[in-house]
């Protein structure tokens, strides 16, 4: 269904209302569908940088599966979650 | 013989490990025979790392947004979509007092919606054996 579609829908409620506000409110079900249902994946790559140990994450991760890193040989290898956090904090280089 | 999947580690062995604070991923070498001052390292050489997640749905621009097209198409698989209008048609009757009684009818439509679509993601488009995720429907 494509915007225009979803918009006339809620007019047919909603005659007062204009576009912006359906938009935003269409955008506010699709936060909470998505986080609800956590039914969209993805996957991303980005390079480290020596000697850094945090990196951001973009603000649309819900929540992260799993992480894989490249060995010397270039094969991805799936690393373990830490529960918690290091004692010792590196905040070396920390954007 | 190792695999993929083997849930055997050694504790004697330096690993990478990852964890998450502060809306940031944290990545270091652990090494669990060293003094707890270095038993965490960051790595000293470039990487690259492949993050697998659960995401946000994009969303729709909004008019005054360059880039806005009223023929822009939601993200989420096509059964969906009604369940996302029902939800806008909710919030919608909630801000008219004389007609509040219409948001429930909504709100329900739009909460068959999310079971079903844990129903999807646990489904994992596959069929026969497949892997339960604990839910609330």
């Amino acid at each position: 269904m494509k915007l225009q579609q979803m918009i006339d829908q809620v007019k047919k409620h909603h005659p007062d209302l204009g576009s912006n506000e359906i938009i935003v409110m269409l955008n506010d079900a699709l936060d909470e569908f998505s986080a609800r249902t956590l039914l969209l994946e993805e996957a991303t790559q980005f390079d480290t940088v020596a000697n850094q140990r945090y990196y951001g994450l973009k603000e649309s991760i819900l929540e992260i599966k799993s992480v894989d890193i490249q060995d010397e040989d270039g094969n991805d290898e799936s690393i373990k979650r830490l529960i918690g956090r290091p004692k010792y904090r590196d905040l070396d280089n920390v954007q | 013989m190792s695999n993929n999947h083997s849930t055997s580690y050694n504790r004697n062995i330096k690993q990478n490990v990852y964890w998450v604070e502060r809306d940031a991923i944290g990545i270091a070498l652990y090494d669990p025979l060293a003094t707890e001052l270095n038993r965490f390292t960051s790595l000293s050489v470039v990487r690259t790392v492949t993050l697998y997640y659960y995401k946000k749905c994009a969303h729709f621009n909004t008019l005054d947004s360059t880039s806005s097209t009223m023929g822009e198409d939601c993200e989420l698989p096509e059964q969906f979509h009604q369940y996302i209008v029902d939800k806008a048609i909710q919030k919608g009757y909630e801000y008219k007092p004389e007609l509040i009684q219409m948001a429930p009818y909504f709100e329900r439509k739009f909460e068959k919606g999310v079971k079903e679509g844990k129903m999807y993601a646990n489904r994992g488009r596959i069929s026969g054996t497949r892997h339960i995720r604990q839910s609330s429907y």
